[in-house]
């Protein structure tokens, strides 16, 4: 009696569970993520490739996702929880923009970040997924779709932001910032070793810092800016 | 000498606990503050684009005055209430708000449904831009509110949990105002059959 209680306690909530359960938000592996297996392995690259370009010119991050199935959420709200959960664009620029593309569903979307919304506006978004995604997705050829709706999205955003050239430079005032704090830092070093209670603060600090590195980067080296989104963008459905 | 100095240790613990905890409720309260003027920003957002819409509407839906006027009316109510941040902490000011609003976001998808049946407007090019406006303010303004929300509750747990709910009590600080789901009229958009 006991037995067939527990299983049905189990087998309910598992129901209860399932029932709610939301699409998942994908790891971000990479520029496309392609968990709905549209596309092939050379069209991805292809596409990969030119995101990876845009990104070097112009530090925008644009990533593109298809999935199997959005299990009845609105294609606004799953876009916007993979939008916060990959943070694509950069932090202090918010240049993100990712389509999110769900062929079962027959839903496409832009989600736009911040910085980016009065390059590629509303209407803009709406356009292309009208003029250049949908007409290619009602004949069958997601690739042909995705990388028309990509590379109209470059054109729009290609004059909004542009890679420093040499990488990050800093301003003097940060120069002098760092310098300051490793001085301290180092002070604070010599001070804690020369000291008893010091020394096995150190040795409790070193302990826990070993655990704690986790690999940050995803394959491919791409990982999210840290950009925000607002809401902005299009959706679209053929 | 020794209980005295662990005493004052523990108060200064006790003091800098509950310190803290102003700290962050003052934290929370700030981040209130922000998303509520998002919130506003994007109502704004689509009351300013009500205008342009409702006049290129006109323009092909010659009959649908009383639906049009809908918009209007529900606009104005809109316009007339006075938002202040005193209203994030008074019930009946905010419901009224809340209200307010969804009876414009409701004339406003009857519009839109009505605007379906004229091909002409369908396919003008103003016309779409002005929706897709639209609806990008639309999920916008469900983000903020989103935000909105998340941040009223996490203040208001830390409203009502202890310890800090000693500290607020303290200082005054009250729970916040929050959206609910229930008051809002389901949007249904009804289908239109041809």
């Amino acid at each position: 009696m006991k037995r067939i209680a527990t299983v049905a306690v189990v087998a309910v909530t598992i129901a209860a569970a399932t029932a709610f359960a939301l699409a998942p938000v994908p790891r971000l592996t990479g520029r496309v993520v392609d968990e709905a297996g549209i596309l092939d392995a050379s069209q991805e690259a292809q596409i990969s490739g030119s995101l990876e370009a845009f990104e070097k010119s112009t530090t925008t991050q644009i990533a593109v996702l298809t999935v199997p199935s959005l299990e009845g959420e609105a294609i606004e709200q799953y876009a916007m929880r993979v939008a916060e959960a990959w943070k694509i664009g950069q932090a202090d620029k918010d240049n993100g923009v990712l389509l999110v593309v769900a062929p079962s569903d027959r839903q496409v979307r832009i989600e736009v970040g911040y910085g980016l919304e009065g390059a590629l506006t509303d209407a803009e978004s709406a356009r292309i997924i009208r003029g250049d995604i949908i007409p290619n997705f009602k004949s069958g050829d997601y690739f042909a779709g995705i990388a028309a709706g990509v590379a109209r999205i470059q054109y729009a955003t290609q004059n909004e932001y542009k890679a420093e050239p040499g990488g990050t430079t800093f301003t003097r005032a940060q120069r002098v910032q760092s310098t300051l704090s490793s001085i301290v830092m180092f002070i604070i070093f010599i001070v804690m070793i020369s000291t008893r209670t010091g020394r096995s603060m150190l040795f409790f600090m070193m302990l826990s810092g070993m655990g704690g590195r986790g690999g940050r980067r995803s394959g491919g080296g791409f990982s999210g800016g840290g950009g925000s989104f607002g809401g902005g963008g299009a959706s679209g459905s053929w | 000498m020794k209980r005295l100095v662990i005493l004052s240790l523990l108060m200064v613990v006790a003091i800098g606990a509950s310190g803290c905890g102003y700290n962050r409720l003052q934290g929370l309260d700030e981040q209130i503050n922000a998303s509520w003027s998002e919130v506003q920003n994007q109502y704004q957002r689509r009351y300013d684009l009500i205008p342009n819409l409702v006049n290129t509407v006109k323009g092909y839906a010659t009959h649908e005055e009383e639906t049009l006027m809908a918009v209007t009316n529900a606009r104005s109510r809109v316009g007339s209430i006075n938002v202040t941040s005193e209203m994030l902490s008074d019930p009946k000011q905010f419901e009224e708000y809340q209200k307010a609003q969804v009876e414009l976001g409701g004339a406003l998808s009857r519009l839109l449904v009505v605007a379906e049946q004229y091909p002409d407007l369908k396919a003008n090019q103003n016309f779409l831009d002005l929706q897709s406006q639209l609806e990008g303010t639309e999920n916008r303004i469900a983000v903020a509110r989103g935000r909105y929300i998340d941040a009223v509750r996490t203040y208001n747990t830390a409203v009502r949990q202890f310890p800090s709910n000693l500290t607020a009590k303290m200082f005054g600080l009250k729970t916040k105002e929050n959206f609910s789901v229930d008051n809002e009229a389901v949007k249904e958009v009804p289908k239109v059959e041809f």
